[in-house]
């Protein structure tokens, strides 16, 4: 019975180090020759409402799903295609502009705080 | 054959039952292709007309959908992860908060003990929807919005363990107590040599029930966290679109797998401080 014990104690052990694996293997594979960019939705005071992060370089996404039912998400979500097509790296990319919002992709290493430069709203 | 009719009349139960998960785990072989043209209508019927399929048998079995979960979707290990913490840190916390507290509650008198515990019991019944407000607004005072605390905290600080603890070191005799007082035991020793020994189907008990619960949390993270890398597992499943249907079987599969082995490790403990319990009503 205490070996049992330990063996159910050790899977639970095993799965996460086992999860660890696969954490690493698939960023390992995603993060190498995947645009990653970030996407923020920006009010027409400047202030940003909402942010994350989608890989354009291949049409699939990390977080895109979960703004399903956010404003964001459902904007995003119409205009997926064309986040594809337009994003590019190191460059910033606008998307829709519909009832006094914004939304922008700007790419992965720059900073969110960046936008208030007021360069790219500028743009719009 | 008595005993047959029942297991007859049985068998459709435990079916329905036991339905959902034979219906995830089956699924999560299937081929995208299929899984597209089976559930494509509920998801979406401009593109799939018709009606969905709940076919159990697939026609070929594949590992496409783990494949693709596991390689290609980092986002589900991020928020893998952040269950991992969220659980693991509030179980360890109860571990450091609730035990103690439940001795304090059950083996000291002090002044306002009975008011206090009966306020820990009124927290304890309270449903989250009355407190959400509030404590949305303490953690914009805190400025912990939208991180992974808005949800450990609460559960550190939860008050159905401590309920739970309570009754079972109150259930120790004071003769016990008192003889290793007399033997000249401090009480941090007794605390540990006494209550936590006694205690412990009842601890583990609380650690596998409160690690369930917060690995299945829905309602906090919606409403206290926005960044979309700081939700939990819990979270995942119901982002499902045609476009991924088929990882959502795997991730349901993958998602189910902490619960039912803590649930394994943590069950004869869970029995029997369920059973204590009902031994001491």
């Amino acid at each position: 019975m205490r070996i049992k014990k330990k063996v159910q104690i050790f899977g639970i052990v095993v799965f996460l180090m086992i999860m660890a694996t696969f954490t690493f293997i698939s960023r390992y594979i995603n993060e190498s020759g995947l645009t990653a960019v970030r996407i923020c939705q920006v009010g027409i005071d400047g202030s940003i409402s909402s942010e994350g992060v989608v890989n354009c370089g291949d049409a699939s996404y990390i977080f895109f799903p979960l703004y399903e039912d956010t404003i964001l998400g459902r904007q995003l979500y119409a205009h997926m295609e064309k986040v594809t097509i337009t994003a590019e790296k190191n460059e910033t990319a606008y998307i829709d502009s519909d009832s006094g919002v914004f939304l922008y992709i700007i790419p992965e290493e720059k900073k969110i705080d960046e936008l208030y430069d007021g360069e790219m709203l500028r743009e719009v | 054959m008595k005993k047959r009719i029942i297991t007859i009349l049985m068998v459709p139960v435990v079916f329905a039952i036991c339905f959902p998960v034979i219906f995830i785990v089956v699924n999560a072989f299937v081929s995208p292709e299929q899984l597209s043209e089976r559930f494509g209508p509920v998801i979406n019927p401009n593109l799939y007309p018709g009606y969905a399929v709940a076919a159990f048998i697939p026609e070929g079995v594949g590992t496409e959908s783990y494949k693709e979960l596991l390689l290609y979707q980092p986002g589900f290990f991020v928020l893998f992860w952040n269950s991992v913490k969220i659980c693991f840190s509030v179980v360890l916390g109860q571990l450091i908060i609730a035990v103690p507290a439940a001795w304090g509650f059950a083996r000291y008198d002090f002044r306002g003990r009975r008011i206090l515990f009966a306020l820990y019991i009124l927290l304890m019944l309270m449903p989250f929807q009355v407190l959400m407000l509030s404590e949305y607004i303490l953690f914009n005072k805190m400025g912990i919005l939208d991180t992974l605390l808005t949800m450990i905290l609460p559960g550190i600080f939860s008050t159905f363990p401590v309920f739970i603890l309570y009754n079972f070191f109150r259930d120790i005799p004071d003769s016990v107590i008192e003889a290793a007082r007399l033997d000249g035991a401090s009480e941090l020793i007794i605390f540990f040599s006494i209550g936590v020994p006694y205690g412990f189907s009842g601890i583990a008990a609380v650690m596998v029930l409160q690690f369930i619960e917060y690995w299945n949390l829905v309602e906090q993270p919606m409403i206290f966290i926005d960044s979309p890398d700081k939700m939990p597992l819990s979270l995942y499943l119901p982002s499902v679109n045609l476009d991924n249907i088929c990882i959502s079987f795997a991730a349901a599969v993958i998602t189910m797998i902490p619960s039912y082995l803590v649930f394994r490790a943590g069950q004869d403990k869970l029995e029997s401080g369920i059973a204590a319990s009902a031994v001491r009503r």
